[in-house]
């Protein structure tokens, strides 16, 4: 119905601290480079160094589902994708994905939820227009794309993988 | 693999680091996770699923799948308290369902949390295998000390979209 692609903004490389007993990529490290992924979706629509600056307000993650579907060993290239699932004006809820850059297989994705904060009073406050005109934007593009079926996954001991 | 079982595990007790701050000078809820890496590793050797397990019986847990839960609203400055419950929420032959719990301040308020499902694997195959008698037991022993704990409100949320859009 659509070849309209998720945003390509940020990529990684397996880097030796990275990894763990396992021998393969900690948990933590994941979250990690998908909040990298995030700061450059964020600069992306706006929402950069000199915004936080000249407008006091910066953004906190709320809550995140994190689905890890494969191992990444040291030196593995991994490449992310981030589509944009929905906004309102205090609110961005966004989606991405972890790909191995070479081999091309989904080694885990985040679905995550944003507020925008005023960071003296630590408050949700409404987006700059600027902003808002961005999101709207990227959204008449993005909500052409097929929902994830990781998107909006609780947790149980039974349920199938995503993926 | 003995030794006593409280529930939930109290798996942390420490203080907001200095570099775990925002440029005012209050916790970032997102360093949450550095704690609850400590917390969780003092949970898998609770369960005797740690590195020693691996070293020892080449089997270990993956996390599959997380959930996380992060309240900005709460503010909390360098050195307050910071503690982290444990829970198991149950647990299969290969699957194991729990989560860390963080509370800030005195007072204990709620300010992170990390449910997960992780699954049992053999590691040099890289494959799903059920867990060793050992761990088997003691996930079963703690599992009877925690199976009657309320359930955290945090369990088995999942993101609510935004209305109107997606």
């Amino acid at each position: 119905m659509t070849d309209i692609q998720p945003l390509s903004l940020h990529t990684e490389t397996v880097r030796e601290a990275w990894i763990d007993y396992n021998g393969h990529m900690n948990v933590a490290y994941y979250v990690l480079t998908f909040d990298n992924a995030t700061d450059a979706f964020f600069d992306h629509i706006g929402l950069d160094a000199g915004y936080r600056a000249r407008t006091n307000c910066t953004t906190f993650a709320v809550e995140g589902h994190i689905t890890y579907d494969r191992e990444v060993k040291l030196g593995d290239p991994l490449r992310f994708t981030t589509q944009l699932l929905g906004f309102d004006q205090k609110r961005i809820h966004f989606f991405h994905c972890m790909y191995h850059a070479d081999e091309g297989y989904l080694a885990s994705t985040t679905e995550l939820m944003s507020l925008h904060v005023d960071a003296v009073a630590r408050k949700t406050t409404p987006l700059h227009a600027d902003i808002m005109e961005n999101l709207a934007a990227l959204w008449e593009t993005h909500k052409q794309i097929p929902r994830p079926p990781q998107v909006g996954r609780s947790l149980s001991l039974t349920g199938k993988r995503a993926s | 693999m003995g030794g006593r079982i409280d529930a939930p595990l109290r798996s942390y007790e420490g203080r907001v680091a200095p570099d775990w701050l925002d440029a005012r000078g209050r916790f970032r809820p997102i360093f949450a996770l550095l704690p609850i890496q400590d917390a969780n590793a003092a949970w898998f050797d609770h369960l005797g699923v740690g590195p020693d397990y691996t070293r020892r019986e080449a089997h270990a847990l993956f996390a599959l799948e997380s959930h996380m839960l992060l309240a900005p609203e709460i503010l909390l400055g360098a050195g307050e308290p910071l503690t982290i419950a444990s829970q198991l929420l149950g647990f299969r032959s290969n699957r194991l369902h729990a989560i860390h719990s963080v509370y800030g301040g005195a007072d204990r308020r709620p300010v992170a949390s990390l449910e997960s499902v992780s699954i049992h694997v053999d590691s040099r195959r890289r494959r799903a295998a059920p867990m060793r008698p050992g761990p088997r037991a003691r996930i079963e022993a703690v599992w009877r000390r925690h199976r009657d704990l309320p359930a955290p409100a945090a369990l088995g949320r999942a993101i609510r979209p935004i209305a109107g859009r997606a």
